[in-house]
């Protein structure tokens, strides 16, 4: 099972999703770091992940921030925004989703609450 | 109209009472010098009568009559009398004299010229019984000179008061809260609505110009100006003030029907004329040109008064926009700050997963554990990398020359501007006349001076009221003393006295004890900030309970300096 993690500080959170691919998930998922929106490459590409966690920030280079991604999953196939949720370090992202109408879309916030992101990805990758 | 003011009116009631105990005075010595027509006693009703008539009338507004009265009790005066005798004739050009004094808004300055000649025609009548002599057509010239003397005086005295009505009218506007960004077009539209009503000049637009280094700057004028050129016309300035229908752009379009107007040496005005007559434009000004450069001063220091308050503006948002910086660092470093506590969180949680792990039986398990180790040893390098980016972030943050917040300016002030400033503070907060403000040794020390950041005290005191409004029950007060040095008192009585009177008590003995300041910083037992700005501006601040009246005191020392 492929997952994507859209993240600028990949070695922030690295070793977390190691050890929860490692305790929970019996190193079964292959975790991809992307740190650009361009690195996503077409959007079609998301077909082929069961899991997309999006950091809102993304790096100085990248052509669009996480918003802007999420619109365009939404865009492509709303059916792919349920395997997607956010892992930020701002507070207000939640309401800025609110706003653009992606409630539904689950939001944990930085720093890693390891249990609480684990039981996320087993919900979303168990359906 | 112009108002007369109070002063005004009594003024003007005191020279007309004036004159006309002159004319009697006057008819008095005539009667005294010369053989008259009648008894003294005719005399003395007919000015008994005048002298009543006059003070009947006085208050109302019987402007004519009086005059007319005026002139029969001089005629019978001049009853067959000598006119060929200065002194005599003299007598009937007094109310031809008097006439600057009467009011502006009623005066005629024809009436009494024929008030006179009919008068003294009837008088030479009477004594030559010889209509048709040359001697009433020099007569008429004579006074008719005279009239056009007082003529001048009526104009010139005339567009005083027109001067004046225009500035009322500018006035009450400034007075008025009209919140503009400038008030400058509504005063371009007063002055040319009366020009135009008042003295028939139709001037179309008034723009104006700053003199600077060798160019010109637009300011505030009557229509949108975005591009000018003065062509030749910028030469003429350096030679004259005053220039007619030159050749200039405006907008890019050409106007030639214009009065431009140097004044003060460092503005221009421009006046845009009526097109269809050039030179009347050029007459309207030179007759109505002491007006105009009046006004003109006047405006040219509301301009520079809105420039001031404009430099203040962009001062203040320029240090709104340090402050917005800074909060804006603040909140970028709380996104940073929970970025890099994540290994630092996952690496604790890591190591008990670990633990538990490793100590139990199952192998897999065990197996496990020695996987998740790897992964534990690298997740400490980046705990340990992520808590020195925190500690030299939190150095940033907490290091107080960097916020704005805290800057201090002093400057030396008067204890007596401290008091304005305060006692403005406190009478808008409760809408006081500020009467119950106690002060001591006021006038013997106010203008002994200290060194204080006069916002930030304003900023004190805005908290402290605000804790005086929240927390008493309606008895506050405020107190003075400019001894030494000068010291505020707050005192209110505390509400709810026997609910609060332990918590008090507790921070009053943590806010008094200046060993603690940094411990009570910290845990903000309420009034703690006070204490701490209070503490950068050099200001002993300590509290006391008064337990038998139940009031709360502040007191304030601010040291004098020299």
């Amino acid at each position: 099972m492929e997952i994507l993690i859209l993240e600028n500080q990949r070695k922030l959170i690295e070793n977390a999703f190691k050890a929860i691919n490692l305790l929970y998930f019996n190193n079964q998922l292959k975790i991809n770091y992307a740190q650009t929106s361009q690195e996503l490459g077409a959007i079609e590409n998301i077909e082929k992940y069961k899991l997309i966690i999006i950091d809102i920030d993304l790096s100085i280079n990248s052509k669009k921030d996480g918003i802007a991604i999420i619109k365009d999953i939404s865009q492509y196939n709303e059916e792919e925004l349920k395997k997607v949720f956010v892992l930020t370090g701002s507070t207000k992202v939640k309401d800025n989703l609110k706003i653009l109408g992606f409630q539904n879309i689950p939001v944990l916030t930085k720093p890693i609450n390891m249990e609480e992101v684990k039981n996320l990805m087993l919900k979303i990758l168990n359906k | 109209m112009i108002s007369l003011t109070n002063t005004e009116l009594i003024i003007k009631l005191l020279t007309s009472v004036l004159f006309r105990l002159l004319i009697i005075c006057y008819a008095i010595f005539l009667l005294t010098i010369q053989t008259s027509t009648f008894s003294p006693y005719v005399y003395f009703f007919i000015s008994l009568i005048y002298l009543m008539f006059y003070l009947v009338t006085l208050k109302k507004s019987f402007n004519f009559l009086r005059t007319i009265v005026d002139f029969i009790y001089i005629g019978l005066i001049l009853y067959e009398k000598d006119l060929s005798i200065f002194y005599n004739i003299i007598f009937i050009v007094f109310p031809l004299l008097n006439s600057p004094n009467h009011t502006r808004t009623k005066r005629n300055p024809w009436q009494l010229y024929f008030l006179t000649i009919f008068i003294l025609f009837i008088l030479l009548y009477i004594n030559t019984e010889n209509i048709f002599s040359i001697e009433y057509v020099y007569i008429t010239i004579s006074l008719f000179v005279i009239n056009l003397i007082n003529l001048f005086e009526y104009k010139r005295s005339n567009l005083r008061n027109k001067l004046l009505n225009i500035y009322d009218e500018i006035d009450d506007f400034l007075a008025s809260n009209h919140y503009k960004s400038s008030q400058l077009p509504h005063i371009y539209e007063i002055i040319q609505k009366k020009f135009y009503e008042e003295m028939n000049f139709n001037i179309k637009q008034i723009i104006s110009f700053k003199i600077k280094n060798n160019g010109l700057t637009i300011k505030n004028s009557s229509i949108f100006v975005h591009h000018w050129n003065f062509g030749n016309a910028i030469q003429a300035l350096e030679e004259s003030s005053v220039l007619f229908n030159e050749k200039i752009q405006i907008n890019s379009l050409e106007n030639s029907n214009n009065i431009i107007l140097k004044i003060q040496k460092k503005y221009i005005f421009v006046l845009f004329t009526d097109e269809t007559n050039r030179l009347t434009p050029i007459i309207k000004f030179l007759t109505t040109f002491e007006i105009m450069i009046k006004l003109l001063e006047k405006l040219v220091s509301i301009i520079e008064f809105e420039d001031r308050l404009y430099k203040r503006k962009t001062l203040t948002l320029k240090q709104l926009n340090k402050h917005m910086n800074y909060v804006s660092v603040i909140m970028k470093s709380t996104h940073f700050l929970s970025n890099e506590f994540s290994p630092i969180a996952s690496y604790f949680d890591l190591k008990d997963k670990y633990f538990d792990l490793k100590n139990s039986s199952d192998i897999q398990q065990i197996e496990v554990a020695s996987q998740l180790l790897l992964i534990l040893e690298d997740e400490e390098k980046k705990a340990k990398e992520s808590l020195n980016n925190i500690h030299t972030k939190i150095l940033q943050i907490l290091n107080k020359n960097e916020n704005p917040f805290k800057t201090k300016e002093l400057e030396i002030v008067k204890f007596s501007v401290i008091f304005m400033v305060i006692q403005r503070l406190w009478t808008t907060k409760f809408s006081t006349t500020g009467e119950e403000i106690e002060t001591q040794n006021f006038d013997s020390n106010s203008d002994k001076k200290c060194k204080v950041d006069i916002q930030a005290l304003e900023f004190i005191f805005v908290d402290v009221f605000e804790n005086v409004r929240k927390y008493s029950e309606h008895e506050k007060h405020l107190k003075f003393d400019f001894g030494t040095d000068l010291v505020i008192v707050v005192s209110n009585k505390i509400k709810e006295y026997k609910k609060n009177k332990i918590e008090l008590d507790k921070t009053v003995t943590n806010f008094n004890n200046n060993d603690r300041i940094e411990i009570n910083k910290r845990n903000n037992f309420g009034l703690s900030h006070i204490k701490d700005h209070t503490q950068d501006l050099d200001i002993d601040t300590s509290i006391q309970l008064d337990h038998d009246n139940k009031l709360f005191i502040m007191k304030f020392v601010i040291k004098t300096k020299d």
